[in-house]
C-alpha cells in the first residue's frame, strides 16, 4: 500500500500544507503565539517519518534516481514534472529537515513567529522539491522559487544593512536564475522535449551550445556559493543575522549551488570543460584561503562561524569537480553531519548572544557557569573541527585524501584552510570557557532548560551514530 | 433579415440597459450605486449568454463575424467586466457617489469593444475604436475634483482626436490603394501590390500606430499614465483591464488577416517600440512613488513584453502572448482589488510611502499584493511563470536570442522595482492607521487566487482549449 503512494510528492506538499495551516492559524496570546510554531514542528516531524520511509524504499546499492514520479503538467510546451530520489538527495533532505527543526527550537522564545514559520515552511517545501527534481524544468522551477521565501525571511528578520545586501542578494540570485532559465529553454528545444537531469552530463552538444551551457551553469550555480565575485551578499547577511532559523535557511542556499554543479557537470572532460573547471578551482581555492585567514584573525564569533561554513562548502565543491561516485557519497554523509552541526551551533550561539545582550555581559568565560550549554557547545565544536564524534571525521578524511590524490596542491591548501577555520572555532571556544577572564561581579547567564538539553542530546546521539555508520537507521 | 439582426443581440442588450438605467434614475427615488450595478450585471449576464449561444453566427459577414476566436475574447472580457463592476460598486458605496455614468459608459464601451473584436472592415473598426475612446474620455470626466483634471482631459481628448484622424487617414490611404476596407479584399490587394506602394504602406503604418497607442506602448504611453493617475479608481481599473483584450484581439486579426504580406516591413519598428516600452516601463517602476503610475508603468512594460512575444504573429507567438495577457490581467485585477481595500481615514491611499508596513495591520492584502508582484516578475511557482515560459520559449524557437537577452535584462530591472513595493509592505514600519477592509474585497481576492492556483496546478485547463480557439483566427 505504502509503495503505491507518491511519497516524493507528499514530502514536498506536506510543508506546503503546513504553511497554509500556519498562515490561517490564529495568533493566540494565551498560547504564547505558539500555534504556527506547533504546526511547523508537527509538519517537519511528520515529514521526517516519511523521509525514513523513503529510505526503506530505496535500494541503496543502486546508482541513479529511484522512486520516479511523473506528472503531466503542460501541453505546449510539453513539460512533465519528474521527481526522483537517490541516497545523496534523501540524506541531504533529511539533514535539511533536522537542521530546520533545530532552527525552529531556536526561535521558540521569539515573538512574531508566524511570518517566520510561514516563509520557513514554504522554503522547506521548495528546497525539498529542488533536491528531488529529476528533470531540468522542475529543477529550474524549484531553483528559482526558493529565492522568494528566502528574500522575505532575510528582509523581515535579517537585521542587516538591508538595502545594499538584500538587493545584491536579489540581483546575483535572480541573474543566476535568469541565465539558468535561458539554458533550460535552449536545452529543451535542442532535445525537442523533456530532458532528465541524469542525461545532461552525457549529452552531446555543438561547441557554441556547450560554451553557452557551461557559462550558464557556472554563473547560475556560483551565484549561490560564497565564492568571489558573488561572496559579498552572503557574508554580509550571514554575519549579521541573529535568528537561528533564518541563518540556517540562508546557509542551506549554497548547498543548492553545489548540488547543481554535481548534477550538471559534464562527464567527459574536453578542452572547454577543463578550462572552466581549472578557472573555478583557482578562484575557489583563493577565496577559501582568504576567507579562512579572515575568519582566523577576526574577533567576531559570527564571522568565524561564517568562514567555517564557507570553507566547508568550497571544499565540497572542489571535491565534486572530480565527479566520481565515491566522493559524492562521502560528501553526502559529511554534509549530513555538517548541516546538523552548524544548525546546533547557531542555535547555541544565538542563545548565548541574547543572554549576553540581556545581561550586558561580554563573552569571555561565559560558559563556565552553565554546564549543560557548555557541554553541548563543546561537543558540537569538536564535531565541527572533525574529531571522531560525527561522520565529518571519516568522510572528511576520505574527501581530503581523494582531493590530494587528484591534485596535491589543492589538497594541501584545503587542509590549511580547514586547520585555520578549526583553529578559529577552537579559539572562540577557549575564549568562552576561559574561567580566568570571567568577571565574578557580573551576573551569570541562565542555562538551557532540561527539555532543550534533552533535545540536543538526541541530536548528539544522531551525530555519534553517524560517525560509526551513516545509514544506521536502516538496520533498526 | 431578422436572423441577421439577431446576431447583434449581445451588443443590443448592452445598449438596452441605458434607457432603463435612465428611467430608474428619473423615477426611482431610492436608487443607489448598487441599483445600477444590479441592472448592469443582469444585462451583462444576458449578453454573455447570447454571446456563447451565437458564438459562430454572423449576420453581415462583410463587416462583422463571430467565431471561436472572437467569442473567446468576448467571454473573457464580459467576465472581467462583471468582476470589475462588482468591485467598483463597493467604491461607489464607500464614496457615496452616483454610479449611473460609470456603468452606462462602461456598457456602451463594452458594446463597442464587442463590435471591434468581431469587425471585418476597417471602417467599422475605426468607428468602434472612436466610441471606446470617447467613452474613456467621459469616464475620465467622472472625477470633477482633481486639480489637474482639465489639462489631462484636454490632452486626452486631443490625443484621441489626433490618433482618430490618423486612423481615418490610414483607412483612406488603404482604401485609395486597395479600393476597399474589407479585411479579405485589402489582404488580396496588398498581396498583389508592388512593395513600393507608399500609400498602402503609410496607411498600414498609421493603423498599426493607432493600435500601439491604444495598447499604451512607448512612445505613445503618455496618455495612459495621466489617465490612470487622474481618473477615479474604478475607471483606472477599467481602462487597465478591459479594452486591452479588445486591442490585442484586433491587432492580431489585423496583421494576420489583412496586413500579413506587408507586415515584415514593420517588424523592426514594432520590435523597437516593444524594447522602448520595456525600458521605459522598467525605469518608471523603479522611480515612481504614486501607486497608480507605478502600476501604469508596469502596464507599459508588460505591453512591451506582449508585443515582443507577438512579433512574428505565428500561431505559437499568438498563443504565448495570449497566455501572457491572461496572466497579466489576472495579476493586475488582483492588484487593483487590493488597492480598493487600502484606505486610511476614509481616503484611498495612492503612494508607496503611504502603505509602508501594510503587512502588519493587513497581512492578507499585503500577501496578495506580494503574490501578484511575484507573478508579475514571472517567477515560479506563480502563474506569471507560465507567461514568461511561454514567451521566452517562443522567442528561443524563433532563434531571437538578442530579444531574449533584452527581455531577461529588462525583467531583472523591473523586478528590482517590484521589490521596492515588497520592501515597503514588509520591511518598513507602519506610517498610517488603516481602515477596516470590506469582506467583499477579501472574497474577490480569494476568488482571484483560486483561479491563479487552479491555472497553475492544472494549466491545461487554461491552455489547451484556448489554443484550439485561438488558432481559428488563422
Amino acid at each position: 500500500m505504502i509503495e503505491s503512494l507518491s511519497l516524493l510528492s507528499v514530502i514536498i506538499l506536506l510543508p506546503f500544507l503546513g504553511m497554509l495551516f500556519a498562515l490561517s492559524s490564529k495568533s493566540d496570546e494565551s498560547l504564547g503565539n505558539r500555534n504556527a510554531f506547533n504546526v511547523a514542528v508537527f509538519t517537519v516531524c511528520a515529514n521526517l517519518v516519511l523521509i525514513l520511509r523513503i529510505f526503506y524504499n530505496l535500494d541503496i546499492s543502486k546508482n541513479g534516481l529511484q522512486l520516479v514520479e511523473r506528472f503531466n503538467w503542460l501541453e505546449n510546451p510539453k513539460i512533465d514534472i519528474i521527481l526522483g530520489a537517490d541516497v545523496f538527495s534523501v540524506i541531504i533532505i533529511m539533514a535539511v529537515h533536522l537542521a530546520f527543526i533545530i532552527g525552529l527550537y531556536g526561535i521558540k522564545r521569539q515573538s512574531r513567529q508566524k511570518p517566520l514559520v510561514v516563509f520557513g515552511l514554504l522554503f522547506l517545501s521548495l528546497v525539498t522539491g529542488f533536491f528531488l527534481a529529476a528533470d531540468i524544468f522542475s529543477f529550474y522551477i524549484f531553483f528559482e522559487a526558493m529565492l522568494f521565501p528566502l528574500f522575505m525571511l532575510i528582509g523581515i528578520y535579517g537585521n542587516i544593512r538591508r538595502d545594499g545586501a538584500i538587493y545584491r542578494f536579489f540581483l546575483y540570485n535572480f541573474l543566476g536564475a535568469a541565465v539558468l532559465f535561458l539554458a533550460v529553454i535552449i536545452l529543451y528545444n535542442l532535445q525537442e522535449g523533456q530532458l532528465e537531469i541524469s542525461h545532461f552530463s552525457s549529452m552531446k552538444m555543438n561547441e557554441k551550445i556547450e560554451y553557452f551551457m557551461l557559462t550558464s551553469i557556472f554563473i547560475s550555480f556560483l551565484s549561490r556559493i560564497p565564492i568571489w565575485p558573488f561572496h559579498y551578499w552572503i557574508s554580509s547577511i550571514s554575519s549579521n543575522i541573529r535568528n537561528p532559523l533564518v541563518f540556517i535557511i540562508t546557509n542551506i542556499l549554497p548547498l543548492t549551488g553545489i548540488y547543481g554543479f554535481m548534477r550538471f557537470l559534464p562527464d567527459g572532460m574536453d578542452m572547454l570543460s577543463i578550462f572552466y573547471i581549472s578557472a573555478l578551482e583557482i578562484i575557489a581555492v583563493i577565496t577559501m584561503v582568504f576567507i579562512a585567514l579572515i575568519g582566523f584573525t577576526n574577533r567576531d564569533a559570527q564571522y568565524k562561524f561564517f568562514s567555517y561554513i564557507t570553507v566547508y562548502y568550497i571544499m565540497y565543491l572542489l571535491a565534486l569537480l572530480n565527479h566520481d561516485a565515491f566522493t559524492e557519497i562521502n560528501i553526502a554523509f559529511s554534509c549530513f553531519s555538517y548541516l546538523i552541526v552548524i544548525a546546533a551551533l547557531e542555535f547555541l550561539s544565538d542563545y548565548l548572544y541574547f543572554e549576553q545582550e540581556e545581561k550586558g555581559l561580554n563573552p569571555d568565560g561565559i560558559l563556565c557557569s552553565v554546564p549543560r550549554i557548555s557541554f553541548a557547545y563543546s561537543f558540537f565544536i569538536l564535531a565541527a573541527v572533525g574529531l571522531p564524534v560525527s561522520s565529518l571525521f571519516v568522510n572528511n578524511f576520505l574527501i581530503v585524501s581523494n582531493l590530494m590524490s587528484k591534485n596535491l596542491n589543492i589538497g594541501l591548501l584545503v587542509v590549511v584552510s580547514l586547520t585555520l577555520v578549526s583553529g578559529a572555532l577552537l579559539k572562540n571556544l577557549y575564549r568562552l570557557k576561559d574561567r580566568e577572564r570571567l568577571n565574578p561581579d557580573k551576573p551569570c547567564i541562565i542555562d538551557i532548560k532540561r527539555k532543550t538539553y534533552g533535545f540536543l542530546i538526541v541530536i548528539m546521539l544522531i551525530l555519534l551514530m553517524s560517525s560509526f555508520k551513516p545509514l544506521w537507521f536502516l538496520e533498526m | 433579415m431578422s436572423q441577421r439582426i439577431l446576431t447583434f443581440l449581445p451588443e443590443f442588450l448592452l445598449l438596452v440597459a441605458l434607457p432603463i438605467m435612465y428611467m430608474v434614475q428619473r423615477y426611482r427615488a431610492s436608487a443607489t450605486p448598487k441599483t445600477y450595478f444590479t441592472l448592469s450585471r443582469y444585462f451583462l449576464l444576458a449578453c454573455l449568454i447570447f454571446t456563447i449561444v451565437l458564438y459562430n453566427k454572423s449576420g453581415y459577414p462583410e463587416y462583422y463575424e463571430n467565431s471561436l476566436y472572437t467569442s473567446l475574447f468576448k467571454v473573457i472580457i464580459y467576465l472581467l467586466a462583471w468582476l470589475w463592476f462588482a468591485l467598483s460598486c463597493k467604491w461607489f458605496l464607500v464614496e457615496d457617489r452616483n454610479s449611473l455614468g460609470f456603468y452606462a459608459l462602461c456598457l456602451v464601451s463594452l458594446a463597442a469593444v464587442s463590435v471591434m473584436i468581431s469587425s471585418l472592415n476597417l471602417g467599422v473598426m475605426a468607428a468602434a475604436w472612436f466610441i471606446i475612446n470617447l467613452c474613456n474620455y467621459f469616464l475620465l470626466r467622472l472625477n470633477p475634483e482633481h486639480d489637474e483634471n482639465s489639462f489631462v482631459e484636454k490632452s486626452y481628448l486631443i490625443s484621441i482626436v489626433f490618433f482618430g484622424l490618423l486612423f481615418v487617414l490610414g483607412c483612406w490611404l488603404i482604401w485609395q490603394s486597395c479600393g476597399s476596407l474589407d479585411y479579405g479584399n485589402v489582404q488580396l490587394s496588398l498581396q498583389h501590390l508592388n512593395h513600393a506602394d507608399a500609400k498602402s504602406l503609410i496607411g498600414v503604418g498609421l493603423v498599426l500606430a493607432v493600435m500601439l497607442f491604444s495598447l499604451s506602448l512607448a512612445p505613445f504611453h503618455f496618455w495612459y499614465l495621466d489617465f490612470v493617475k487622474t481618473a477615479i479608481l474604478p475607471v483606472s481599473g477599467w481602462v487597465t483591464l478591459i479594452p486591452i483584450f479588445a486591442y490585442f484581439a484586433s491587432l492580431v486579426d489585423l496583421v494576420v488577416n489583412m496586413f500579413w504580406s506587408v507586415y515584415p516591413q514593420f517588424q523592426v519598428g514594432m520590435i523597437a517600440f516593444a524594447l522602448l516600452s520595456l525600458l521605459i516601463g522598467a525605469a518608471g517602476v523603479n522611480g515612481e512613488d504614486n501607486l497608480r503610475c507605478y502600476f501604469g508603468f508596469s502596464t507599459v512594460f508588460h505591453m512591451g513584453f506582449l508585443l515582443i512575444s507577438l512579433i512574428s504573429f505565428s500561431a505559437n507567438s499568438v498563443f504565448s502572448s495570449f497566455v501572457y495577457l491572461v496572466v497579466y490581467v489576472l495579476s493586475m485585477s488582483g492588484v487593483y482589488t487590493s488597492l480598493l481595500g487600502i484606505k486610511s481615514k476614509g481616503i484611498y491611499l495612492e503612494t508607496l510611502s503611504a502603505i509602508s508596513g501594510l503587512s502588519k495591520p493587513k497581512p492578507y492584502i499585503a500577501a496578495v499584493l506580494l503574490l501578484f508582484m511575484v507573478s508579475l516578475i514571472g517567477s515560479p511557482p506563480m502563474l506569471g511563470f507560465l507567461g514568461k515560459l511561454s514567451v521566452i520559449n517562443n522567442l528561443v524557437l524563433e532563434q531571437n536570442y538578442i530579444l531574449v537577452a533584452a527581455v531577461l535584462a529588462s525583467l531583472i530591472l523591473i523586478s528590482n522595482g517590484y521589490l521596492r513595493l515588497v520592501k515597503t509592505l514588509y520591511f518598513e514600519e507602519v506610517s498610517h492607521p488603516f481602515d477596516r477592509t470590506d469582506k467583499g474585497i477579501y472574497i474577490f481576492m480569494f476568488a482571484n487566487l483560486v483561479v491563479v492556483v487552479v491555472s497553475l496546478l492544472h494549466p491545461r485547463l487554461l491552455m489547451n482549449d484556448f489554443e484550439k480557439m485561438l488558432i481559428t483566427v488563422f
